[in-house]
Order: structure tokens, then C-alpha cells, then sequence
């Protein structure tokens, strides 16, 4: 057994960590099999939220990482047919090329705002070509790694006619190998980062007139490589850009200048160059803002131009749970945790669910709320008659759940009948129609919340199926809920005597104390949000949507809207309001909200997308993850009336006058009978 | 089996306490966790075999003084509210007295120019050969402080409290005049001063230096707001005289009979608790004099927080670390003298 000091999930994030081999110990290849359109030709948009695993994917084009893997003996978890390439690519934020905007060129501004652009575009460039050159290098120094697909005889000749090419106007002139083409890059994009931090009064006029056009010296590169032979014809070169959203989603640049950055990186796919093949990481919304190519008004076309990667569509919960990949995926890579850190028997099969068991079922958890409430609270017996009076206290004695679900059923009209009719009748004891399995189920955890709510108990979450459904398909938010677990698991374990200790994988671990780290994990996503841009606007929306959902399914005594932890929009009016639009598209983008398309009930069978909190964050606003039934139909008038009392001022035009009459703000019931009812 | 403190701060939180500041107290119980092993594990007063060596079961005894689950849970939250000074801080807090207070008085007596070619050389030469650096009192490491800032070659560094009480003044200033290379200016340091007490008890020396126009700068690295206006009270008039703290606490930092708190406030929650529960703190009052609530000095206490990884000063709430039949501390004060004792 591991030391009791070592939580497996220390490091929440691998894929910057400096030593590959961490990376290769940590990673799970399980995501790849279902992204092998990343190693295929073509321009490939790579999306996904927040943490949901996108620069972990990309790292997988880094040289120095597939040697790791070589080194290690470990097998690359891309398909041996696919493996014959060449990766290449530039973290936008660590190369330092944001900088490029932030200190004057000159006393005029609109002339330095031309320019600005086409120096980005230059960094970019040379950045990659660099990158190029330095994993052919690798490549060749390590050719039992990379199957001796570099000729290394051949790269001195390669690099007389890379140097030549008038794609540089002339700026590699006298170079004649790798070594003297990398020192002059080198020398270029030091005088850039130099010039930045004013070590230099003005960029070098040798720059100035030999700038490149975006792309170009990438696809020249390419197309040498293969034309002489130093690699095999149809080698392809994969070249990712990482962190596409720091263009204009952040205070990194500014807003305009950053624009134009984001139209450079469309220029470069645009191109229709099958010399080179794009990876951009981007956020969901992200991308989708701005497809405008620099210096035209030509937009990228989805399939023609790329094709898209949807992380969150891969991994996210579908109908049909036998195709959800997440639970394998998270196995692996707790397995994989657990086995960095020495735990033993960490090679056992379904590792998730030995250490945290199966999710507590619903009629023990609102026994162990109820348990030191009354009935009287729990059921809040106002109303009923003797009769129902009798039967809810004593069926609340023994089964709190039920007795919660048969007072809500009580208080329901029911399908064609008068609110009250069902408290006028005896106790439908023989038939028991709070037990139907649809009514039940939909109710369920709403049942809970009141049960925990009128006990004065928080919700607990814990378990195998709570853990996952937290975690929403994102492997960072899964991994900081092992760590916060783990942390409070070994905060109780630690003092005690080794006789007493508890193994996490023999025994499991307590289901309290993984409710109370999954407590901590939910704070600590909440405190998150502020760490992003306009994040502490989304915080204060979110805490004045969820106090609203919880107060709903709190007081909703007859249970009628057991779906109100979700609000739902018109797309139309979406439409109408763009304002409203990108704020709700930025809260999913950031991980705050978690966006679903709906398929509405209403009879104007209109369009709508519904947002949930995301699921992680229900924990800390006390409100079930659960999606059921139907969310809380808003109109655009009310999701402005949560941003304004959030106080929030959007930019771009929220329109009030839109949305006031046509709209009004209804909550449809739900009580209404569905296919399975019956009732 | 007994509940570890983990569990318990877990039944809390699902229970659905909360704490004044609104985080889960699993959350307080992981900062706590992390700075006992930065800090709490270095208090030296409870190395010995004498007492609890390990921290968290001093926690937990601590929280266990009371009965209520309510008052624990203040005294929890009250925990990483201390403000803990450690080794690693006070060797900042020797430099800085160095840096700051010491070399801008020395540049102004000596009117030292910042063009001038031998500035450096200067004032090197006066800092480290013709200041002598002594202590107000014993609890004042004066050897730690010598050496985090290179100053060497003076034999004696007596600490004034006790040389007002047994030594000769005229001894002493012939021995700053008499040496080969003499000492021109006296810096007295302290620790950690509170109200001020412990000056007078410095005061007879000092004031025969003063009037013998030897300068004298006073540092107290770390001073509560009482011991700025005592200090200030007692050489305050002299022109030789200077003031300079390196770490002046701030008044809100306080919860003493005086102070004001915000209504539900934890400090407003922990000045309740610390006057309801003083007599069980107090107990048989066999140990060092406990003051009041808000400890000294008597009636209304200085009621700080602060406690130094040497000791805790008597400024602080006693409810933090006095010890008596019924009250087991947090951090025991290892008192210099019983009952007769001075903060």
C-alpha cells in the first residue's frame, strides 16, 4: 500500500508537466480511438469546454512526447498506420506571440494596427517552421522511434533549398543546414520577444521587409520535406495551434487586435493547402464567433474547410449509456492514478466502482436525512385529512421517500380532476400511484431535496453513479473530485493506526467522506469561475438562477415542476438577442452552464436549447444535477431580468421590448400525464 | 473508535452548518492541514516530552474544552485567522529591520550622500561596525538576527531589560566610547511588543544613553497599537530618540473589551465566546496569570491573535494559550515567570 500522504490526484493537470514521461504514465489513450479524424488529413477543429481534454489530445502531436512513449516501452496510442507524421505546432499563449500588439511601433496607431497582424502572422510562421525543424531532428536522432521515417542524409540539402525559398523574402539567405536555419529563426523571434520587453528601441528593419505571409513558410517547409525526400511522399505534417481563444475571449490582447489574430489563424486554414493539416483547440462558442479569413470577407465553411472534433458530444451522457465512453474512459484513468502512486491492487477491474461504490439508493439517503426530523416537517402535514394525515406519519415512520412522493401525489390534481379532489378521497393504498415507476423516478430527486431541505441536511452526493454524472464528461472535473475525495479521505485515515486504516481498494471508502470532498470539489469549481474572463458575472448569474431553481423545487409541494433546476429559451429569440446569446454561449464555454438542445412540449413545437447549472456546481448550490421532465420555459425578458439582478451590463443590445408581450413568463405544469402515467 | 477531527468537520458539513465565512469547514480543516506543516509544527514551546507534540491532537483536545458543536466550530475557524509568525518570517523581519528602519536613520544622522562614490562603502562601515545592537528583552534572538544579516565583531549583546535591573549604565556607555572602533548609536530591538510593559522595565539605561546624546533607534519588529503609544510615552521627548517598527499591527486585527465588531462577524462571535468561556479558561488559576478574556493587560486585554513560533506573547486571547485544570490551549505560552509575568 501507498503511503498515507500520497493522494494519486495531486497533479490535477498533466499535460503540462515537464517531464514526458509523466505524461505517458498518466494519459489515457481511451479518447483517441474515437478522434482518429486528428490524425487523418484535413484541417481538424478541435472543441471541447474547459478541462474537458483538448491540449491533453494535442499533446500527442509533440515530438519529444512519442519519443517518451518510445522510451518507456509503451505503445502510441495512435494506430500504427497513422503514426507516419511529422507534428509540429504553438501554444499562443507560451511562445509569447500575444505580446505582438502590446507595445507602440510607432506614433500612429492605425498604421501600427495594419501591422500588427502581419507581425503575428510572421511569429507564427517562423514559430512552427522552428518546431518543424526540431522534430525532424528528433526524428532523425531517434529513428527506431519514428520508424526511420527522416532521411537524415537528405536534411543538409533540405535546408539549402528551405533557405532559399523566396516564401522569405530573402530573411535565411547564407544558411545551409538545420543548425544555421534554426540560429536565424532563433535570432528573429528573440528580437521579437526582445522588443517587447523594451530591450530594443525598435524592431529590426530587417524584419520589417522581409515579413511572410501566414502559412506559407509552414506549407514550403511541408512540401521540401516530402518533394526531397526526407521523408516519405504523403508523409503528412500536422500542425496544432493551442489556446485559439486567448485571441478574444481575454485581456491577453486587445479585443480588435486580437480579431484580426483569430483571421490570420482562419486565413491559414482557409487556404485550401493540402501541403499542411491544421489542430486548432478551441472552446465550443469560442469558435464559432468570428470564421472571417484576414483580408477578405470570405468565411470558413464547416467540412469544406475543416471539420470538427466535439470533445463535450464524445463524452457527454447519450440515451443510449451502452455507447457512453466517459466510464471507460475515467476507469482508465483513475487506473492509471492509482498505479503512478504504488496503490496496491490497483490493477483490480472496475477500480472506480471498488473504491466508491455504487450510489447510495434514494429510499436509505432520505431515511438517513429524515433521521432526525418528524413527520410533521418532512411532510409538512397541513391540509390532509385524518385519513391521509394517519397513513403519510406512519409510512413516514419507515419509508420517508415514499411518504414525501404520496403527500406530492396527494397534492396534485391529477389528470382531469380539481385541485383538492385527491386529499377528498381515502389514501389509494392498494394501488399505491406514487410508486408508478415514470412518476417516481422523475420525482425522486426533487423528493430528496425537500426531505434534506425540511431536515435542515445538505444533499449528499457520493458513488460511483453520482461521480460520473458530476462530472458531465469532463475528465478534469472527474479527476478534482477523486482529488478532494482522496484529500479527506486521508486527512481521517492518516492519524489512525495502521491496523485501523481502511484500503481504499479492499473496503472502498466511506460514502460520507466522499460527500464531503465532493463538498469541497463543487467550492472549489465554484471559486473557479472568477479566475476567467467576466467570470465574476457569470458567478453572480449563477448564484440568482440557482437560488431561484432551489427555492422552486423546494416549495413546489405538489411536485408538479420537478424539472426547474433548467431553464429553456426560444432560439428564435435567442436570435433576437445576441447579447443574452453569447452570454449564455460564453457561461457554456467556460463550463458554468451546461447546454443542451431541447425538444420542446409546447404546442408551437419552436426551436429551444435549455441550460442546466453544470453539474458540478450543483453540489455547491445544493440543487439536483438531474435532467427531468420539463426545464422552466424562459423568455428572453427573463434571463435578462436574472443578468440585471445579477447586475451585469451586456454588451451589444439587449432588447426588453422584444420579449415583453409575446412571451410572458409561464412555468407550464408538469403534472400533465405522460405516456407512462396513467394516473 | 473516536471521531478523527476529519470526520467530524465532515459530519458538520453535511449537517448543514455553516461557517461565519461561508466556506465548507472540510475546507478550513485543509488549511489548517497545510499550514500546520508550513507553520504550527514549528511552535517550540510544545516540543518537549512535557506536552502534546502533535498538532491536530492538540486541535482536537482544544476544540474538545467546550461541549456546544457551535463554539468548536468557531474556535476551528478561529485557527487559520491566527496570525502565525515562523521562522522564515521573522528572518525577513530581520532584514527588513535592516534594510528599512536601521539604514534610513543611519543615512539621515550621518547625512550620507546617495551620489557620493563611497555611499556604499559608507554606510556599510556605519551600520555594521558603529551601531550596537542589543535587545529589550531575552525573548529577542538577537544571535538569529546577528547572523541572518552578517553583523559580527561586538562582544556583548546584553538585552537592556536585564541590565537595567543588574548592570551599571555608566559601565555600559564607557564601553560603547572605549572601544577601538567605538559604537556611535544604540538600536534596541524586539520581538513582539504589545503594550509596552516591557520598555519602562528597559527604560532606566536607556534614558542615562539619551542623556549622554547617544542616539537611539527602537525596531520592534512586530507592535500592537498600545505598545506604538507607550513607546512614543517614554522616549517620545527625547531628540536622540527614533521610532521605527518594521511590522505596526492594525487596530481591526483586535478583539479586546474595546473593540468594535461587525454583528455576526467572527470576531464578533469569538469576543462572545472568549468572555463566556473565560472562567473555564481561567480555572484554578494555579499557572501564569490569565488577565481577563482578552488577556493582557488587565481590564480590557489586547485581545490579539498573533502567536510567534518561539512563544505566544500574553497579548494574546488566552482562550489560545493558557492552560489551567479545565482548559487545555492551543498553543501553551511558556510563561517566564509565574504569576508575576508582563506582555
Amino acid at each position: 500500500m501507498a503511503s498515507y500522504e500520497t493522494n494519486p490526484f495531486q497533479e490535477l493537470y498533466v499535460t503540462d508537466h515537464p517531464d514526458p514521461n509523466t505524461f505517458v504514465a498518466l494519459f489515457s489513450e481511451f479518447p483517441v480511438q474515437h478522434a482518429l479524424a486528428l490524425f487523418r488529413p484535413g484541417h481538424v477543429v478541435l472543441k471541447g469546454t474547459q478541462g474537458s481534454g483538448k491540449s491533453m489530445l494535442l499533446n500527442l502531436f509533440r515530438t519529444q512526447i512519442r519519443l517518451a512513449y518510445h522510451r518507456v516501452g509503451a505503445t502510441f496510442p495512435v494506430p500504427q498506420d497513422l503514426r507516419g507524421f511529422i507534428g509540429a505546432g504553438i501554444n499562443l499563449t507560451r511562445s509569447g506571440v500575444l505580446d505582438i500588439g502590446n507595445r507602440p511601433l510607432s506614433a500612429d496607431a492605425g498604421h501600427d494596427d495594419a501591422l500588427f497582424p502581419l507581425y503575428f502572422a510572421d511569429f507564427v510562421n517562423y514559430y512552427v517552421v522552428r518546431d518543424i525543424l526540431d522534430s525532424v531532428n528528433t526524428m532523425r536522432d531517434n529513428s527506431a522511434a519514428f520508424d526511420d521515417i527522416v532521411a537524415g542524409e537528405r536534411l543538409d540539402h533540405f535546408a539549402r533549398a528551405l533557405a532559399d525559398d523566396d516564401c522569405w523574402f530573402g530573411a535565411l539567405q547564407g544558411c545551409d543546414s538545420i543548425s544555421t536555419i534554426c540560429d536565424r529563426i532563433d535570432e528573429r523571434v528573440n528580437a521579437y520577444r526582445s522588443f517587447h520587453l523594451y530591450n530594443l528601441r525598435e524592431l529590426p528593419a530587417a524584419i520589417d521587409r522581409t515579413k511572410t505571409t501566414i502559412g506559407e513558410p509552414i506549407a514550403r517547409a511541408a512540401e521540401l520535406l516530402r518533394e526531397l525526400e526526407v521523408v516519405p511522399d504523403g508523409t503528412p505534417v500536422f500542425v496544432r495551434i493551442d489556446q485559439v481563444e486567448r485571441l478574444y475571449r481575454s485581456d491577453a490582447v486587445r479585443p480588435e487586435v486580437g480579431g484580426h489574430y483569430r483571421r490570420i489563424v482562419n486565413k491559414a486554414i482557409g487556404l485550401r493547402d493540402s501541403r499542411v493539416w491544421y489542430r486548432v483547440g478551441t472552446r465550443q462558442y469560442a469558435w464559432d464567433g468570428d470564421l472571417r479569413m484576414f483580408g477578405t470577407n470570405d468565411k470558413l465553411e464547416h467540412l469544406r474547410d475543416f471539420r470538427f472534433i466535439d470533445l463535450d458530444d464524445m463524452l457527454r451522457r447519450k440515451e443510449a449509456i451502452k455507447t457512453w465512453i466517459f466510464p471507460k474512459f475515467v476507469e482508465d484513468a483513475f487506473c492509471r492514478r492509482l498505479k503512478q502512486a504504488e496503490y496496491r491492487g490497483a490493477e483490480a477491474h472496475g477500480l472506480v466502482r471498488l473504491v466508491f461504490g455504487a450510489t447510495e439508493d434514494p429510499s436509505s439517503a432520505a431515511t438517513d436525512y429524515a433521521r432526525n426530523s418528524t413527520a410533521q416537517r418532512v411532510l409538512k402535514l397541513t391540509g390532509f385529512s385524518p385519513a391521509w394525515h394517519t397513513f403519510l406519519t406512519e409510512l413516514c415512520s419507515v419509508d420517508p421517500l415514499s411518504a414525501v412522493l404520496a403527500a406530492a401525489w396527494a397534492r396534485q390534481r391529477g389528470t382531469a380532476g380539481k385541485q383538492g379532489d385527491r386529499l377528498k378521497k381515502p389514501p389509494p393504498i392498494a394501488s399505491e400511484p406514487w410508486k408508478r415507476p415514470y412518476w417516481r423516478k422523475e420525482r425522486i430527486r426533487q423528493a430528496l431535496l425537500q426531505i434534506a431541505a425540511r431536515s435542515a441536511q445538505r444533499l449528499k452526493w457520493s458513488g460511483q453513479e453520482h461521480i460520473l454524472a458530476l462530472s458531465a464528461g469532463n475528465i478534469s472535473i472527474f479527476l478534482s473530485i477523486c482529488h478532494e475525495v482522496w484529500d479527506a479521505f486521508l486527512r481521517a485515515e492518516r492519524r489512525k493506526p495502521s491496523e485501523r486504516r481502511r484500503d481504499p481498494i479492499a473496503k472502498g471508502m466511506d460514502p460520507d467522506v466522499q460527500a464531503v470532498g465532493i463538498q469541497t470539489a463543487s467550492a472549489y469549481w465554484y471559486d473557479k469561475i472568477t479566475e476567467q474572463p467576466k467570470g465574476d458575472d457569470r458567478q453572480r448569474f449563477l448564484d440568482e438562477i440557482a437560488r431561484e431553481f432551489r427555492s422552486w423545487l423546494v416549495d413546489d409541494d405538489s411536485m408538479s415542476y420537478p424539472g426547474h433546476n433548467g431553464f429553456s429559451v426560444a432560439i428564435d429569440e435567442l436570435d433576437r438577442q445576441p447579447a443574452i446569446a453569447s452570454f449564455l454561449g460564453d457561461s457554456s464555454d467556460y463550463g458554468d452552464l451546461y447546454e443542451v438542445p431541447h425538444t420542446t412540449k409546447d404546442k408551437n413545437r419552436k426551436q429551444r436549447k435549455k441550460w442546466y447549472l453544470s453539474p458540478i456546481l450543483s453540489v455547491y448550490y445544493q440543487v439536483p444535477e438531474s435532467h427531468v421532465k420539463e426545464p422552466f420555459y424562459a423568455t428572453g425578458a427573463k434571463v435578462a431580468e436574472w443578468i440585471d439582478r445579477a447586475g451585469i451590463v451586456l454588451e451589444g443590445r439587449v432588447d426588453q421590448s422584444l420579449t415583453s408581450e409575446s412571451h410572458k413568463l409561464t412555468r407550464p405544469r408538469d403534472d400533465s400525464p405522460t405516456l407512462f402515467d396513467g394516473v | 473508535m473516536p471521531e478523527t477531527l476529519a470526520e467530524r468537520v465532515g459530519r458538520w458539513d453535511l449537517s448543514g452548518a455553516v461557517s461565519v465565512g461561508g466556506d465548507l469547514f472540510n475546507q478550513i480543516h485543509e488549511r489548517i492541514v497545510f499550514l500546520q506543516h508550513v507553520h504550527y509544527d514549528q511552535y517550540l514551546p510544545t516540543q518537549s516530552p512535557r506536552h502534546q507534540t502533535d498538532f491536530e491532537q492538540r486541535l482536537e483536545s482544544w476544540l474538545d474544552n467546550l461541549s456546544r458543536e457551535a463554539d468548536r466550530q468557531i474556535l476551528l475557524e478561529l485557527v487559520p485567522q491566527t496570525i502565525f509568525f515562523g521562522r522564515d518570517e521573522f528572518s525577513s523581519l530581520y532584514q527588513a529591520a535592516i534594510r528599512g528602519p536601521v539604514t534610513r536613520w543611519i543615512i539621515e544622522l550621518n547625512q550620507l550622500d546617495f551620489m557620493a562614490e563611497d555611499f556604499n562603502t559608507r554606510l556599510t562601515t556605519e551600520v555594521s561596525t558603529h551601531t550596537w545592537y542589543c535587545a529589550i528583552s531575552d525573548s529577542m534572538p538577537m544571535s538569529d538576527f546577528c547572523h541572518v544579516n552578517n553583523l559580527g565583531g561586538i562582544q556583548y549583546r546584553p538585552d537592556f531589560r536585564a541590565l537595567s535591573e543588574l548592570g551599571d549604565p555608566t559601565k555600559i556607555l564607557n564601553f560603547m566610547k572605549q572601544r577601538s572602533v567605538p559604537l556611535k548609536r544604540l538600536v534596541l530591538l524586539e520581538d513582539f511588543i504589545g503594550s509596552g510593559s516591557q520598555l519602562e522595565d528597559a527604560k532606566p539605561v536607556a534614558d542615562h544613553l539619551l542623556a549622554n546624546n547617544v542616539p537611539i533607534l527602537l525596531v520592534p519588529l512586530i507592535i500592537c497599537p498600545d505598545g506604538v503609544t507607550a513607546a512614543r510615552n517614554l522616549f517620545g521627548s527625547s531628540q536622540h530618540f527614533r521610532f521605527d517598527p518594521v511590522l505596526p499591527l492594525q487596530d481591526d486585527i483586535f478583539i479586546n473589551a474595546l473593540s468594535t465588531t461587525s454583528p455576526d462577524s467572527l470576531a464578533d462571535r469569538v469576543k462572545e465566546l472568549a468572555r463566556r468561556c473565560h472562567s473555564q479558561v481561567v480555572g484554578d488559576n494555579a499557572g501564569a496569570p490569565c488577565y481577563g478574556p482578552f488577556g493582557f493587560p488587565s481590564p480590557n486585554g489586547t485581545g490579539a491573535t498573533v502567536v510567534l513560533y518561539s512563544n505566544t506573547p500574553d497579548n494574546t486571547l488566552p482562550l489560545i494559550h493558557h492552560r489551567s485544570d479545565t482548559w487545555r490551549p492551543l498553543f501553551q505560552r511558556s510563561s517566564r515567570e509565574m504569576n508575576l509575568d508582563h506582555g
